[in-house]
């Protein structure tokens, strides 16, 4: 609606991160401790986390107690006195309550089934 | 009918000197690097089932694949998820919160997919491989170690993807749904044991590390940025309610005053999420946006009653304590690109216009424009402000006043703005509005990269 004109008045307000830099002399010192502190506070829980992180990964079982699913045509040329291709990623057993429970296939992974 | 009012306009013209807008001094992540880096990451997570089942030289079996393939993607994509709700200031300050917000919404209904398609394919796979019917399959499957539990959590995980479908939501408390949503935290630690266990990772002894690395960093994150900054800045910065103003009808500006308030870094253009620790309010933390520059003892937010939160606000004390969280958002100069900037507001989204067109970084002789939307001149808030801000800038405001769904059409932006598709264009306002100005202005010519938008709704 109308035309556009421009300012002559001085436009250089304060860019916001000049707002913290002014003031960082004002009380800088606590401010300084404090973000000391609050990153000292801060490294410690990473470290802490990643001491957990280690612990979990090594208290994970080397062997998955998930047998990998064979496909059945591996399942079918496979035999026990083969020693399948698939040897290196079966673990040796799972839990007590699966072992040997063949009728239903639930060790079949080695060639005992179908 | 639209009517456009200008606000004061100056009277001459300098000589333009081309002074580059100021630079970041944030460590902020681009969107696009963010994005980049989550793509990146799950082409190589995805990648590496496929590569062992290469290795192993088996055929590859669709089911077993889809199995491994998705199990693992679920699993990156869970770490993607927390990591971008961290609230990490680099990725709040880079991204912007609605974004993030918009990124992990979509994600989580990606990660719930990818959970039960491994589950499905897994269960599947198993049934094939030993020719027994699926039910028996999933009996055989849930015996083995930690396979119940990793069920559970995908069960927590698929009821807190239920009550986040929106038409759900809408019709949940806020509290329900957030208490839901915390089943998440308890779900992945069902599930997270399984992760390590599984034949993907069990093994491998330094990817197995790393991926609990990844886990637990992500947590630290969270915790830090979502539990311990909030407790701290309680602790340090003691804030309460110091003054209350009507600015107009069920429309509130709340000066929130507190001690060593330059140490939260807030800029123009931030939000903070506002705790009022009342008996009604103090378990919801409501987004409001900063309407005035913050200074070294006062912040000041703006309210307009639209929903029970931002009504009960209405009726607040002086003296109330107050825990801010924040400050968040990218919506802030640090966006610029450009030496020119327009503004572009629709009802209460004037708040960090407000704020911004006191502050943004403007060299002598370039354009600052604020368009204002609003159905009349008695809904403009801050209308005195406004225009004594433009007048010591040198700002122009313009009003779209009326009913006019056009108001906001490329051809009538790029009549308001002579040489729109080069500024830098700030946006904030109620869906709708902001739909048509982003429409508007994208068909104005203006490129992406340019537009900054916040987003009431995420």
């Amino acid at each position: 609606m109308s035309a556009y004109l421009e300012s002559p008045f001085s436009n250089a307000s304060p860019a916001p991160s000049s707002f913290s830099r002014s003031l960082a002399g004002v009380g800088g010192r606590s401010t300084a401790s404090v973000r000391t502190r609050y990153r000292r506070q801060t490294a410690v829980l990473m470290l802490g986390t990643t001491v957990v992180g280690l612990w979990m990964a090594l208290a994970a079982p080397s062997v998955s107690p998930v047998t990998p699913v064979t496909p059945p045509a591996v399942l079918g040329a496979a035999d026990p006195a083969a020693g399948s291709a698939t040897d290196s990623t079966v673990p040796p057993r799972r839990s007590r309550q699966l072992a040997g429970d063949g009728p239903r296939g639930r060790d079949g992974f080695g060639g005992r089934r179908p | 009918m639209t009517s456009e009012i200008t606000g004061r306009t100056p009277l001459f013209v300098l000589d333009p000197p081309p002074e580059p807008p100021a630079a970041p001094e944030r460590w902020r992540f681009h969107p696009g690097e963010v994005l980049a880096a989550v793509g990146l990451g799950a082409a190589v997570v995805g990648a590496w089932p496929v590569l062992l089942m290469l290795r192993s030289g088996l055929p590859l079996e669709p089911f077993v694949m889809i199995a491994h393939v998705c199990g693992m993607l679920a699993g990156y994509g869970v770490i993607v998820l927390l990591t971008l709700m961290s609230r990490a200031p680099a990725l709040e300050h880079g991204v912007g919160a609605d974004v993030l917000t918009r990124w992990h919404s979509r994600g989580g209904r990606i990660v719930v997919l990818l959970v039960l398609a491994h589950g499905y394919a897994a269960v599947a796979a198993w049934a094939s491989a030993h020719r027994e019917s699926v039910m028996l399959a999933l009996r055989d499957v849930l015996g083995f170690p930690g396979l119940v539990t990793a069920t559970v959590g995908t069960l927590f995980l698929v009821a807190v993807g239920g009550v986040s479908i929106r038409a759900v939501r809408r019709r949940l408390p806020y509290e329900v749904w957030h208490s839901v949503h915390l089943l998440t935290y308890v779900g992945l630690a069902l599930g997270f044991s399984h992760q390590l266990a599984g034949p993907d990772l069990a093994g491998h002894r330094v990817l197995q590390v790393l991926w609990a690395l990844l886990y637990t960093q992500a947590f630290a994150l969270l915790l830090v940025h979502r539990v311990i900054t909030p407790l701290r800045q309680a602790s340090r910065h003691h804030l309460r309610v110091s003054r209350v103003r009507e600015e107009g009808p069920g429309v509130i500006s709340i000066e929130v005053e507190g001690d060593h308030l330059h140490e939260l870094q807030a800029e123009a253009g931030h939000f903070f999420r506002w705790r009022f620790l009342t008996t009604q309010n103090w378990l919801t933390a409501h987004p409001f946006s900063l309407s005035a520059p913050p200074s070294a003892h006062a912040l000041r937010l703006t309210v307009k009653s639209l929903g029970t939160g931002s009504a009960s606000l209405q009726g607040i004390q002086v003296g109330t304590r107050v825990l801010a969280e924040g400050p968040y958002g990218a919506m802030t100069a640090a966006r610029r690109t450009r030496l020119d900037v327009l503004l572009v507001a629709g009802g209460v989204g004037i708040t960090p216009m407000r704020a911004l067109l006191e502050t943004m970084p403007l060299a002598p002789g370039r354009r600052l424009t604020l368009l204002y939307r609003a159905r009349t001149l008695d809904d403009v808030l801050f209308r005195t402000e406004l225009e004594d801000i433009a007048w010591r800038r040198g700002a122009t405001i313009r009003y779209l006043l009326g009913h006019d769904p056009d108001c906001l059409s490329a051809q009538r932006l790029a009549r308001l703005v002579p040489g729109l598709a080069g500024h830098d264009v700030y946006l904030c306002g109620p869906p709708r509005m902001a739909q048509a100005a982003r429409r508007g202005l994208l068909g104005a010519g203006l490129p992406t990269r340019q537009l900054h938008e916040e987003r009431f709704a995420f």
